[in-house]
């Protein structure tokens, strides 16, 4: 018993340390106020029924990643989701304009290659660590990157330089 | 790229009232004990009525039987595959698999014994694979071209389509020790007709078709009954800038690309080296699967 209630408050306390990476991908992927509500909290009920301990922080963290992309593209793959899109965001306006360029860019992506630029470029995992992450080949990841920054620097028509993209 | 998309994303925080919230619901379920019954049960939440109402909405259509029925049985979107072999799966609104044909005699000969009807497209694509595997369709010394077309209008469910395609190849080629080389392609649903017109497959004659924008001389009979990569070959040879033919795919804005497995390959490469040597859409890497 008591080992369950310290469990219990280990979960409170990665939703404190965690909190903002998991919103951080909901944005990546969501629009919607709601889904992102449903997804943060989805993320952090599925770690309370978790009854393992991880092995280290590290651990602790690419678990949450890998169940926070799994969420969000369940939700996306769901029926009422691919013929109804109900977008309650604006695009949430950055104060530097290119910043704002640049994430609208990579928000228009296709959802396989939003999560590999997320991974590599914001959390700065290498391919193989991705591959672990998010149980796919090395080989498929190694696309969907090269085939995202073609996308990125297509969309930023040029100015990719100024992005050193 | 790295900082600013960095410095952008830092911006993006967990709201306070959403910890609280979500904090408020663990303890609520901590309290109440009802983790086991949670445990047993997906998890499902509607938070606004607009979602409540979508999902009744959606009930009520399954309710209505026949049409989802339909629905179920109605392909929608096609998936062929060529090495001379030439099969196309069609693939229902939910993305199963509800039709398979062979357009030669091959084709056949690699979808007798096995069951795709009703499979993912990763599984199916994986079964096929393996099918043409068993049946020596791919050669030992990796020079085999499978093509890979899907047929559809729309672009998201083309870029799904093609991404569980390629998943389940890849997983085949691997399981079955073999290398080969895959093109991916998406060609419209009115091309599909014409190609069924003619007895083949529309990634075959998609291929024919560049063939024929490179040399008038090429028929179509010609070709009809010749392996994708005699197809290849001879594009190649008729133009003698290979880039060409690639250039002129980007000019269309094709998701297409030419895929190597290799098994021989160091994976020590590192992925800029990979990314760079891909630039000319020829990725070549080794496929080797982790797990966590």
């Amino acid at each position: 018993m008591a080992a369950q209630i310290d469990l219990n408050q280990k979960v409170l306390e990665i939703l404190e340390k965690h909190s903002d990476m998991v919103r951080r991908i909901c944005f990546v992927f969501l629009r919607n106020k709601s889904d992102v509500e449903d997804i943060f909290q989805n993320v952090f009920m599925k770690l309370l029924l978790r009854k393992t301990s991880f092995e280290n922080d590290e651990h602790e963290k690419a678990w949450l990643i890998r169940v926070a992309i799994n969420e969000c593209q369940d939700l996306l793959k769901s029926f009422w989701q691919k013929n109804i899109n109900i977008a309650d965001y604006v695009d949430e306006p950055f104060k530097d304009k290119d910043e704002n360029e640049l994430l609208q860019v990579v928000l228009s992506l296709p959802q396989k290659y939003k999560e590999v630029i997320y991974l590599y470029y914001y959390e700065g995992y290498t391919v193989p660590q991705m591959s672990k992450i998010l149980k796919r080949s090395e080989n498929t990841l190694y696309s969907h990157l090269h085939r995202a920054k073609k996308l990125i620097r297509k969309k930023l028509e040029g100015k990719e330089d100024e992005y050193s993209f | 790229m790295n900082t600013r998309f960095k410095s952008a994303l830092n911006q993006i925080k967990a709201e306070e009232p959403l910890v609280s919230k979500t904090e408020a619901y663990l303890r609520d379920a901590i309290k109440k004990n009802q983790l086991k019954v949670i445990s047993d049960i997906k998890i499902i939440k509607f938070n606004s009525a607009r979602k409540l109402i979508t999902a009744i909405c959606t009930v009520v259509l399954m309710i209505g039987g026949s049409t989802g029925i339909y629905a179920y049985y109605t392909p929608v979107s096609y998936l062929s595959f060529d090495i001379n072999p030439s099969v196309e799966l069609g693939i229902n609104t939910f993305g199963k698999i509800v039709s398979a044909e062979g357009y030669n005699s091959d084709g056949q000969t690699v979808l007798n014994g096995i069951k795709i009807k009703g499979e993912s497209v990763a599984e199916a694509s994986k079964k096929l694979v393996s099918s043409f595997v068993d049946n020596g369709f791919i050669a030992a010394d990796g020079s085999t071209v499978i093509s890979v077309t899907t047929e559809s209008d729309d672009e998201d469910e083309v870029a799904d389509l093609q991404a569980e395609a390629e998943a389940g190849v890849n997983e085949a080629l691997n399981e079955g020790r073999m290398k080969a080389v895959i093109i991916i392609e998406n060609i419209s649903l009115s091309m599909r007709e014409e190609a069924k017109a003619l007895g083949i497959t529309a990634g075959k004659l998609n291929l024919i078709k560049k063939l024929q924008a490179v040399d008038s001389s090429a028929y179509f009979e010609q070709y009809k009954n010749a392996s994708i990569k005699d197809i290849l070959q001879d594009i190649d040879e008729k133009d003698d800038q290979i880039g060409v033919y690639q250039d002129e795919e980007t000019e269309k804005d094709k998701d297409d690309r030419v895929l190597q497995n290799s098994e021989d390959e160091a994976v020590e490469n590192s992925e800029d080296e990979a990314v760079e040597n891909s630039d000319d859409g020829i990725v070549e890497i080794i496929n080797e699967s982790g797990s966590m």
